[in-house]
């Protein structure tokens, strides 16, 4: 029942007058909270784009090596692709790569973490996270790999940690049975990557290492690169938004963006996707900017306008989040407001179904 | 400039100029210097790219070049234009600077695929040193140097400051390397006399210029720009060899296939406040964008717009190296426009070279 339903349903002066009076008062005491909370709203909103950040340079390390021009290719690992299983919409892992040989297959899973709270929490989720994977075997052996349903392929599991937390991690993994192979990575200094070896006396050690010797002896200090992909299918939105600054052409009316622009873009990052996948993202994108208004549509088909001020990329990425930002906590606003009013509302109800009837409730 | 139109290979070409420097000039009134621009360039693809088509005649392997005019109160200026070797064009003319500037100056700095030829600072130096070595008698008479906000040059005098210093003076050779030691400047244009006949004008952006266009001061061109030109077109060719592409292997599986580049530091290390004392130094042309700084050993990664040329590449540093790894529309001078603002800003002997192994 929208709002003037409503006011006509409460039928009397003195009840419809104290519903517009608490609903007043409540929604102003919502918006004076929220804008007490709004530096702090703010501010966590930022840090999520930042532990983003981090999540995505991690994923970078893990995988750069197995491209075609890598420091491990040599080894045979070759990086198929970012979020296998995002397609299900399921809880799913960052990254897949695989080496195939006549004498084995192997596909090693890996997820990253850009920085941890709780060793055993991110455990437990990539325990289930593996589940996921093995329900799924035909379908990734047919459609990521290639192969046939029938092939045997190895698959292993890596979690992928700052350096500091490797050990806390790895001690972890050895309580709660092993089966997963620990990876880690400095946040500063040389980009490189490294495997955390269990101690020599567990009995369950090679289930925390690589069936493959050679990739165990080379993942120590390989060499990677922490800024090669930008774009995952699972990056914070204004991580994806970021693609509209890197592609915007400079026009005599300001910055425009052109669809064709950005998925040549994607099709580069995104290049385990197929074209339909990649033209939704494409459209996922430009449909956020719109909203948010940072574009506007232009008399042209599939040209948009970056509304911004200034002519530099950097200055359009200030206000590109701000908008973000501001557009996110305005919508939480509103979420909060609707909540209110609804509750107001069944409380009014009540009221008027109770103590005031009409005839016509007879 | 007064050339028979006629076909020329580009040796006949310059070895005509050698030969006929007084016939080409004597009509030439104005007594404007002749000047030779180096220019670097992606592809062949310079001619249509450049120049309209209306613009540009071939004569065999040179072209005469008549850009239009930028305002109606200008002059037709005429260039010839001679591909030296793969990559590396030399364009002849007589039209003053502030005349190239407005016309073909400013197309080359917009337009893609092309940039004029920067020297390195230890280059440059030792291009017109040796000029001045090898011609005894000959001196600075005129110089511009300067020193950047974040430069190494060992500096006695409040090496925190940027300054530029304009010297004309026949004591210029001394001056040069006085101020250099006391100020910390280093030399970007300079005009050195090198005999009674010759005088010579270059600069750290491919300029070479003579007062005289006389067969000796084109052989003194020559001489120096093959002792330079290596380096050069390698730094170059380094540039235009950094891709992103995606590949298929045996089992048709799609990947990835990086070929990187990386700046390495030699004489300096970078940390958290050179980083963003560089962003704000390169921010005529390139905006950072994406950026994250982590301190103590240092990484800042960050994406990076060329503005005025549109190339997108991602940086990725720790103190004694950055990675370079081309995104989006990548053309060659972009790279070496961030590898010169690294060179000139923070280490003069900083290295461009592929990564062999991300």
């Amino acid at each position: 029942m929208d709002e003037e339903e409503f006011q006509k349903f409460l039928y009397f002066k003195k009840l419809k007058e104290a519903y517009i009076e608490e609903k007043k008062l409540q929604l102003k005491k919502l918006e004076q909270d929220f804008e007490t909370n709004r530096n702090f709203l703010e501010s966590s909103m930022r840090n999520d784009i930042e532990v983003d950040r981090k999540h995505r340079e991690m994923v970078n390390v893990c995988v750069a090596p197995f491209t075609e021009k890598g420091s491990l290719i040599d080894v045979g690992y070759k990086f198929i692709r970012a979020s296998p299983l995002v397609e299900f919409q399921s809880p799913n892992v960052d990254f897949l790569v695989f080496k195939q040989t006549p004498k084995a297959k192997i596909a090693i899973f890996g997820e990253a973490k850009g920085s941890i709270s709780s060793p055993e929490k991110i455990i437990s989720e990539f325990r289930k996270r593996i589940e996921i994977i093995n329900q799924k075997q035909d379908y990734i052996k047919t459609n990521y790999l290639k192969l046939q349903k029938d092939e045997k392929v190895f698959f292993e599991y890596v979690i992928a940690v700052p350096s500091g937390y490797a050990p806390d991690v790895l001690n972890k993994v050895i309580e709660n049975g092993g089966g997963i192979i620990v990876w880690h990575a400095p946040v500063t200094g040389h980009a490189e990557i490294s495997i955390a070896f269990p101690s020599k006396i567990l009995s369950n050690r090679a289930s925390m290492m690589h069936r493959d010797h050679e990739l165990n002896e080379t993942l120590s200090h390989a060499k990677s690169n922490r800024k090669m992909f930008n774009f995952f299918p699972q990056v914070h939105t204004v991580s994806k938004l970021q693609l509209l600054l890197s592609t915007a052409r400079v026009g005599d009316a300001g910055h425009i963006i052109i669809n064709s622009d950005l998925k040549e873009y994607l099709s580069q990052d995104l290049f385990y996707l197929d074209e339909a996948a990649i033209e939704e993202e494409v459209k996922s994108i430009i449909d956020i900017g719109l909203y948010i208004g940072f574009l506007e549509t232009t008399i042209e088909k599939d040209y948009y306008h970056v509304k911004a001020r200034g002519t530099k990329r950097d200055t359009l990425e200030r206000q590109l989040v701000d908008k973000w930002v501001k557009n996110q906590i305005d919508d939480r606003l509103k979420v909060q407001k609707e909540h209110v009013t609804q509750e107001i509302q069944v409380k009014y109800k009540a009221k008027r179904l109770k103590e005031y009837k009409t005839l016509g409730d007879y | 400039m007064k050339i028979p139109e006629k076909e020329y290979t580009a040796t006949e070409f310059i070895t005509y100029l050698m030969e006929h420097s007084d016939e080409i000039f004597e009509e030439d009134q104005r007594k404007n210097w002749l000047k030779i621009y180096c220019i670097l360039v992606s592809d062949p693809s310079w001619k249509s790219t450049l120049f309209k088509v209306n613009e540009i005649t071939q004569f065999g392997e040179i072209f005469k070049a008549i850009p239009e005019l930028e305002s109606p109160d200008d002059s037709e200026e005429l260039y010839f234009v001679v591909e030296f070797c793969p990559g590396l064009l030399l364009l002849f003319t007589t039209a003053n600077n502030e005349k190239y500037r407005r016309s073909l100056g400013n197309r080359i700095k917009k337009c893609r695929g092309t940039t004029h030829m920067w020297i390195k600072p230890d280059l440059f130096r030792s291009f017109w040193k040796e000029i001045i070595e090898q011609n005894n008698g000959g001196f600075v008479y005129r110089f511009t140097s300067r020193r950047r906000l974040l430069d190494d040059t060992p500096c006695k005098i409040r090496p925190n400051f940027e300054r530029r210093f304009n010297y004309t003076g026949d004591d210029g050779t001394e001056t040069m390397e006085e101020i250099e030691e006391m100020y910390g400047v280093t030399p970007t244009s300079v005009y050195i006399k090198v005999s009674e006949n010759i005088k010579v004008h270059l600069t750290n952006e491919g300029l070479f210029s003579a007062q005289e266009a006389s067969s000796t001061a084109l052989s003194l061109f020559f001489e120096y720009l093959n002792k330079i030109k290596d380096p050069i077109l390698k730094m170059s060719q380094v540039s235009k060899s950094l891709k992103f592409d995606i590949v298929s292997d045996r089992a048709n599986l799609k990947l990835a296939s990086v070929e990187a580049g990386v700046i390495k530091l030699r004489d300096r290390e970078i940390n958290s406040y050179l980083t963003e004392k560089l962003t704000e130094e390169l921010k005529d042309n390139f905006s950072f964008i994406d950026k994250h700084t982590e301190n103590g050993s240092l990484s800042f990664t960050a994406t990076v717009i060329d503005e005025i040329k549109g190339s997108v590449f991602d940086i990725s540093a720790c103190e004694s190296e950055i990675l370079l790894v081309p995104k989006y529309r990548v053309t060659f001078e972009s790279v070496l426009g961030f590898y010169r603002g690294i060179a000139e800003s923070i280490d003069e002997r900083a290295e461009l070279s592929i990564v062999s192994k991300i």
